[in-house]
């Protein structure tokens, strides 16, 4: 093959070639972020979160009633409701909380311990602590497991203290941390034991993703009490834990389940924590799908353009190549000179595509995050424009074959 | 127009001579045209000026005060129930209005149904309708700050009365009455500038707006932001107390109003702090609407970065066609020079060409408009929450059609040129 001659013969044509590169080069930088854009949405729902995502339904209401203000009514109602939704086939329990885990925003404060200079300047996260007023066994009905001290019980609940007038100045509750926040916040001794501006440390959980948003380790910051906070202006959340294979089962009994009990409620969602999950995600998994699409047009649109290339030169060269042929050229032999002259194409294009790739992804780390291009991806974008490119040529190679070497003679 | 009408002619024949080569150039460009302005659609819609008349004129404020020491330099959007009601208290600006959201649940006062109605409230001041030139249609605003009194958004008229005039009937809120005062006409504000943080900025403008003292009075809780520094037992405690919570804006008409508000800020400012209060090392804050939505990054980042892709995409488009177009033109090159032979002139071919690029531009548009509806569904299917955020209007339609003819010339231009450009006598031998 003489690659010489193939150059020469694409500089004749610099226009055509040159849109074709260009097309080629965008096409493979705009493959390789989209696959990174998928992969890192993938990888975000396929983190394991270190609770039990599977078996989980969440249950978003608010009443409608006034009867609601009344906290001792409030309180009376959620307690018939997660007895009666504890009692459902399937269940294996049920929690009130005042936020969810996989979130952004929610009721956050500062953490810190007791004795922290009013004058101190608390890292950024620690002043956006996610604080869980939840059911005794929140934790464990989400699956987390308590590693030091203890979970929360019956004793440790502060409701009634909260609302009865002249008490509430006086609480100091007790709570459990997650592992990281509470290495955080004690960061030379043992938490456990510890007071904090919050209440007494009297377990630690094992570390599991509360706000995914959030960088390092502050992802897992988390502070649980035991409270039921009466606001009915509020969304309440329920969680209900279910033995496997039941969740749909028991998710379709949900909102009745708790509409008799009161029925002046308003169910706004009943979802599975798998599919608050992807909802948490949707704008990533969608962002990919919108990527993909454009990558898929784009390589139509390139295939379509490697044809008309590929065509076009054969029309344009047929006279040469029946002279080919008349000298002697195999039929192989000029198939091979129409492929080879794409697969340089494809080779200059994937050369020119490394730039292209590189700009895209500095483009669009303007406007959201987005990781580093690898080898490994731009490898495969190459393939894909190989191999698309070659399926696009074989059409025009193949009639190439068809042209008689008379043709030499007739023009002659 | 005789020699045009002929050119259409010879441009139609053309077309319908080469019709598998012409739909596939002009559906990859119609493609290309089609998925750029869906995400114009959305763009567009989300950068969109709420206020155009004025949004130069009305301003958010930001105070630089906080109670405890060594705050960050970031300015909070939000302020206290004090500082809310000395800004209130201000006698430059045109409009000056607080507020903060919440939510209730409402219904007839005596319905014969037990139904309630979600309602999005917006517990404000009188300020709020001429600032933001809600548009009234029926009755006005509350009489007195704790009044018992509402004015209702269009879509809760409609849910509660079925429409029409409702001034002066009774709605209850946990069993508590309030009269009606006023109905809005249907009202969208696009984007919320009043309130787009939080995910609120294409969120339908609020169901209910009442006087921020009867909300506080009623404890109808802040659903959005709020933060504290030390315990609040109730929302009517908040008054007083170093919760921020609150919201402000003001109209301010001129250079000298403006700039008299910043010197009363600036003093109440000086003023907390003698009183014993911090000040960030940032200044306070007044931003016009279109600053204050800047700043609160209402356009989607997520769009601004597919707008980068479906940039590169008609870019793509183009080359392609054109590329095919080059090969179309250099397999017409012997009609051409047959015309050329005969008479006409390389202005006379270019102009042929142009009317040709013109009409496959115009079926390029009509195609285009259609992929982009189609790509705009696909996009707010996997971005549901942008559903309230594209507006397929006269203007988006016009761009459409402009770009799409654009985008045909500019492809049909070079390998136009080549063609006019070819030597005759090589043509002809």
């Amino acid at each position: 093959m003489n690659i010489k001659a193939l150059l020469k013969s694409l500089r004749l044509r610099k226009f055509a070639t040159g849109l074709l590169l260009l097309q080629l080069s965008l096409t493979i930088g705009l493959m390789v972020n989209t696959v990174i854009l998928t992969t890192s949405a993938i990888d975000k729902l396929n983190n394991p979160l270190g609770f039990d995502v599977e078996n989980l339904i969440v249950v978003d209401h608010i009443p409608t009633s006034g009867a609601f203000r009344d906290p001792s009514y409030f309180r009376s109602i959620a307690e018939q409701d997660l007895a009666k939704i504890s009692a459902l086939d399937g269940v294996v329990s049920a929690s009130h909380y005042n936020q969810l885990p996989i979130q952004r925003g929610g009721w956050n404060g500062n953490l810190q311990a007791a004795d922290f200079p009013d004058d101190g300047v608390l890292e950024k996260y620690l002043r956006y602590v996610p604080q869980f007023y939840a059911s005794a066994n929140a934790l464990e009905n989400l699956g987390v497991e308590i590693i030091r001290g203890r979970a929360l019980n019956a004793s440790d609940d502060i409701t009634k203290d909260y609302y009865t007038p002249g008490k509430r100045d006086d609480i100091e509750q007790n709570i459990v941390l997650t592992e990281s926040v509470a290495k955080a916040v004690f960061p030379n001794k043992p938490a456990l034991g510890e007071l904090t501006n919050n209440g007494r440390v009297v377990g630690i959980a094992k570390d599991f993703s509360i706000t995914p948003g959030h960088p390092g380790n502050a992802k897992y910051y988390g502070m649980f009490g035991n409270f039921l906070f009466s606001q009915p202006d509020r969304e309440q959340h329920y969680i209900v834990r279910v033995e496997p294979g039941q969740l749909a089962h028991v998710k379709a009994q949900l909102a009745d389940t708790i509409l008799s009990v009161q029925a002046e409620r308003d169910i706004l969602r009943v979802q599975s924590m798998a599919d608050r999950l992807s909802q948490f995600y949707s704008k990533d998994t969608g962002l990919a799908s919108l990527f993909g699409i454009l990558s898929l047009l784009m390589v139509g649109v390139t295939v379509v353009s490697s044809f008309a290339h590929a065509h076009f030169h054969v029309t344009q060269q047929r006279k040469f190549i029946g002279i080919r042929r008349a000298l002697g050229a195999r039929k192989q032999d000029i198939m091979i000179y129409v492929f080879s002259e794409n697969w340089l194409m494809s080779l200059l294009s994937s050369i020119l595509g490394i730039g292209a790739a590189v700009a895209l992804n500095i483009g669009l780390s303007q406007v959201i995050t987005i990781d580093k291009p690898d080898i490994l991806l731009y490898c495969l974008s190459v393939l894909v424009i190989f191999v698309s490119g070659s399926l696009a040529t074989w059409l025009p190679a193949y009639k190439t074959t068809k042209i008689s070497p008379v043709i030499a003679t007739r023009t002659l | 127009m005789e020699m045009f009408n002929y050119y259409l002619k010879l441009s139609l024949r053309n077309l319908s001579r080469n019709r598998l080569f012409f739909s596939l150039m002009i559906t990859t460009l119609a493609v290309g045209v089609g998925v750029f302005l869906a995400n114009i659609a959305i763009i567009k819609s989300m950068s969109a000026d709420p206020l155009p008349h004025k949004s130069d004129k009305v301003f958010n404020i930001s105070l630089n005060i906080w109670p405890n020491a060594n705050p960050s330099p970031e300015l909070l959007p939000i302020m206290r129930y004090d500082d809310a009601m000395h800004i209130l208290k201000n006698e430059v600006a045109t409009h000056t209005m607080v507020h903060y959201q919440t939510q209730v649940y409402t219904r007839e006062v005596g319905a014969a149904s037990v139904t309630s109605y979600q309602a999005k409230v917006r517990a404000t001041t009188p300020g709020f309708f001429p600032l933001t030139s809600a548009p009234f249609a029926y009755g006005g605003v509350w009489q007195g700050d704790h009044a018992k009194q509402v004015v209702i958004g269009d879509s809760l008229n409609q849910q509660i009365f079925g429409g029409g005039n409702s001034v002066g009937k009774l709605i209850e809120v946990d069993g508590k009455p309030l009269e009606i005062v006023g109905v809005l006409k249907p009202w969208h504000l696009k984007p919320l500038f009043y309130h787009p943080g939080h995910r609120q900025a294409f969120s339908a403008t609020d169901d209910l707006f009442a006087p921020i003292e009867t909300a506080l009075d009623n404890e109808w809780a802040i659903n959005v932001q709020s933060l504290s520094t030390e315990r609040i037992n109730s929302v009517s405690d908040n008054r007083g107390k170093n919760a921020f919570f609150i919201h402000a804006f003001v109209q301010l008409d001129s250079q000298a109003q403006i700039n008299e508000m910043k010197n009363y800020l600036e003093n109440y400012s000086q003023m907390r702090k003698d009183g014993g209060d911090f000040l960030r090392e940032t200044d306070n804050r007044l931003l016009d609407v279109n600053q204050w939505l800047e700043l609160n990054k209402v356009v989607d980042k997520q769009m601004l970065a597919f707008g980068l892709a479906t940039s590169l995409f008609l870019a793509v488009c183009i080359f392609n066609a054109s590329s095919l177009l080059l090969a179309r033109y250099h397999s017409a090159r012997f009609e051409t020079g047959l015309r050329r032979a005969v008479g006409a002139r390389i202005s006379d071919i270019f102009y042929q060409g142009l009317v040709e690029s013109t009409l496959v531009g115009i079926f390029c548009a009509i195609l285009a408009l259609v992929f982009g509806w189609l790509f705009l569904q696909l996009s707010l299917s996997l971005f549901p929450k942008l559903e309230n955020t594209s507006d397929i209007d006269g203007s988006l339609i016009a761009i459409g059609i402009a770009i799409a003819l654009a985008t045909s010339f500019i492809s049909m231009i070079y390998p136009l040129l080549k063609a006019c450009h070819a030597q005759l006598s090589t043509t002809l031998k």
